[in-house]
């Protein structure tokens, strides 16, 4: 039974967690477990997995957060950026893709070296001190494939199989149904995949991990943490000390609330994390909450993307099974003698209906030839790149001056645009995935470039050196030394990996970090 | 399974499924658009903002945009429903296609598709044209019927997924590269 805590606004002893997916949650939970008592704000509703339907655009819709946000630069002015508003976060929505970064990864300035226009520094973060992270993390979540949980690969699907298929006809080696934290076997009192395809919609039984069936009800159950949800933070204050000291938010009836805090995780997704910082501004921190680097908002990666859709020969049925087991990881190992540094996965992606063939193969596309690549919506195979993108301070999430959202505050005011690695990057992956599905006996071939994923990292970025970056390895702010960054926001590169796995254990060490710091009272 | 690359020929998907052989495809663009026949028996489909000439252009239109050959009439007029519901939501919408319905050639619905394309990319970048083409898009592919006639399996949760109801029951590549490592 959940005896979920409750705790008093004028309560300062509680860590105030806000968001709940990845990195909130698990944060949240993890100091739970360790007897400290917590506040999880979030912006979105509670669901049940009884809500959870194989329904593509109903979800969409009820998943997303689709509060009003300016894009420009390569972003799509209609979605600029993609995240969830609900209990349980982008977790809900996740493919599950769950690998770990590679050893170079974590330098990318001294691997790769000075690039113009590219603001690289290295993680302060070491490969050999999160190992024991990443293993923790792949048990917590289920990873299948993972040394460290024992559970086996999952089979590959149809899309799987074609894409296999041609990858290993063209001399790629390293292929596979990838690392993901989706059971397949059951684990953890949560069932095995029952390969029902839509896993990008929520899975309805819980195969897939989610913070929203596993971190908030374990958290729940010690008796130390309080979920509030359809609660919005607004604004972080401080003491006069620059200590952080309550998180002001609008509760579920619009009453705004103040919570005296100890310590303040923020995890809102690399776009609400750096714009709640900047909406924190005071008189002492007149850029915003920790910024003295003027690095907060910056560097906003999300991955070097595009997309290939193939129409085969015979029926494929892509949309059928767990829809990102299926991997290409050949490409995605740093190589000096190629006209980019870093590389790029290909990554199993269905079609995803025909609505989202149509919406997504040809963008703008019309016309008989383009229906014709519809009408063939059960031959068709995809794919998705992801490849590092390079952190520009230019890329960023700040306040736009003139929108507000429904709470009368700035909106996000996103920009990206690829660095010339970048493109070369998608310009060889397309080259790739072509060579691919030719190989496999495609009739006709799309590729195409990105749309917004739910890849968002790097606003708050970890640095060793306070002028760096936002945040010390355990994402600690350098500024306000009782506010840490708990999500993807303090990724310092973006790599060549989905980000999921990796804020995980990031959070996990967080943690135990600020649960240690308490104990010497040092928070 | 049909292993042919299979486009589908106009209404036999209804009878016969997906493995159907193509038409040669010039034959297909002789087509002229069928003059709309669904509007007037249903009341579903009752407009109140266009007249009849509009409707029918606007039908053409959509099915210009993207024309499936087994769909029939009613699929592509239900996206003129919509607009016309749109238009006389929005007085700004009413107008803009409206005028833009009235500089249509007279014989834009007699003529090959072809020429009915080639008009439709001069109007590439219109307010018209988004219109016109966002909602022949989400309400022809969103709609569950024509989702359905080109493959969609719909929700598989009820079904208990696709583990025991061929997930990777893929047979016409070589087994062996295909198989997982």
């Amino acid at each position: 039974m959940i005896k979920a805590a409750r705790f008093e606004l004028d309560d300062a002893s509680v860590v105030v967690v806000i968001g709940s997916g990845a990195g909130g949650a698990t944060v949240g939970n993890e100091l739970a477990q360790k007897g400290i008592k917590v506040i999880c704000l979030e912006a979105g509703p509670r669901l049940s997995l009884s809500d959870i339907r194989n329904d593509r655009a109903a979800m969409f819709t009820r998943l997303t957060w689709l509060d009003p946000r300016v894009g420009s630069g390569d972003l799509d002015p209609q979605l600029p950026a993609f995240l969830c508003k609900t209990v349980g976060g982008t977790t809900l929505h996740w493919a599950a893709v769950a690998l770990r970064f590679q050893s170079h990864d974590w330098q990318p300035l001294s691997v790769y070296g000075s690039i113009a226009g590219a603001n690289l520094i290295d993680w302060p973060t070491t490969h050999a001190e999160m190992q024991p992270w990443y293993d923790r993390a792949e048990k917590k979540m289920g990873v299948s494939g993972s040394a460290a949980t024992g559970l086996p690969r999952l089979p590959g699907n149809n899309n799987y199989k074609v894409l296999s298929y041609g990858a290993q006809k063209v001399g790629y080696r390293d292929v596979y149904t990838a690392n993901i934290a989706v059971n397949s076997r059951a684990y953890d009192g949560r069932p095995g995949c029952l390969q029902t395809g839509f896993c990008m919609s929520g899975c309805a039984i819980g195969a897939k991990w989610s913070t929203l069936y596993t971190e908030v009800p374990r958290a729940e159950e010690t008796g130390n943490f309080e979920l509030r949800s359809e609660c919005h933070a607004l604004r972080i204050e401080h003491d006069a000390a620059g200590r952080a000291s309550a998180v002001v938010y609008k509760d579920a009836h619009g009453t705004d609330q103040r919570q005296r805090a100890r310590v303040v995780c923020v995890a809102g997704n690399a776009i609400e994390t750096p714009r709640l910082l900047l909406l924190s501004t005071t008189a002492m921190f007149r850029d915003g909450l920790a910024n003295s680097s003027g690095q907060v908002g910056r560097n906003y990666m999300t991955h070097t993307s595009g997309a290939a859709y193939a129409v085969m020969p015979g029926e494929v049925h892509a949309d059928r099974g767990t829809q990102m087991a299926g991997i290409v990881m050949d490409e995605g190992r740093h190589q000096d003698n190629r006209n980019f540094v870093s590389g790029f996965l290909l990554e199993t992606l269905p079609p995803q209906g025909p609505l989202g063939l149509a919406r997504r193969a040809k963008p703008g596309a019309w016309g008989r030839e383009y229906a014709r690549t519809i009408e063939n919506y059960r031959n068709v195979a995809g794919l998705w790149i992801v490849g590092e993108d390079m952190p520009q301070y230019g890329n960023s999430v700040m306040l736009d001056p003139t929108v507000r959202d429904q709470h009368g505050l700035p909106v996000a005011r996103i920009h990206h645009t690829d660095h010339p690695n970048d493109a070369a990057i998608r310009k060889r992956a397309w080259e790739v995935a072509r060579s691919i599905y030719e190989a496999a006996g495609a009739r006709t071939i799309h590729t195409r470039g990105p749309f917004a994923a739910t890849h968002n990292m790097g606003t708050c970025r970890q640095s060793t050196k306070s002028r760096d970056g936002v945040c010390n390895k355990f994402g600690r702010t350098h500024d306000v030394q009782n506010l840490f960054i708990s999500d993807g926001s303090q990724f310092t590169s973006s790599t060549t990996q989905n980000p999921t796995l990796t804020i995980v254990a990031l959070a996990m060490r967080q943690a135990d970090y600020i649960a240690r710091l308490m104990a010497r009272r040092e928070l | 399974m049909s292993k042919a690359f299979s486009g589908v020929s106009r209404r036999q998907i209804l009878a016969v499924g997906s493995g159907v052989t193509l038409l040669p495809l010039a034959s297909l663009l002789e087509f002229a658009c069928p003059v709309p026949s669904a509007s007037a028996s249903d009341d579903s489909l009752r407009l109140t903002t266009f007249d009849p000439r509009e409707a029918a252009l606007l039908q053409c239109v959509s099915r210009t945009l993207f024309p499936h050959d087994f769909l029939d009439d009613r699929q592509y007029m239900k996206i003129v429903a919509t607009l016309d519901s749109k238009a006389a939501a929005d007085k700004d919408v009413a107008v803009t296609l409206r005028a833009a319905l009235e500089r249509f050639p007279d014989n834009f619905a007699a003529t090959v598709e072809a020429h009915r394309e080639d008009y439709l990319r001069s109007l590439e970048g219109s307010v018209f044209f988004k219109l016109t083409y966002q909602e022949t898009l989400a309400g022809l592919y969103g709609d569950p019927v024509v989702a359905a006639l080109l493959g969609d399996e719909g929700s598989s949760i009820e079904h208990g997924g696709y583990l025991q109801r061929g997930f990777d029951d893929l047979s016409w590549l070589p087994a062996d590269k295909a198989a997982n490592k």
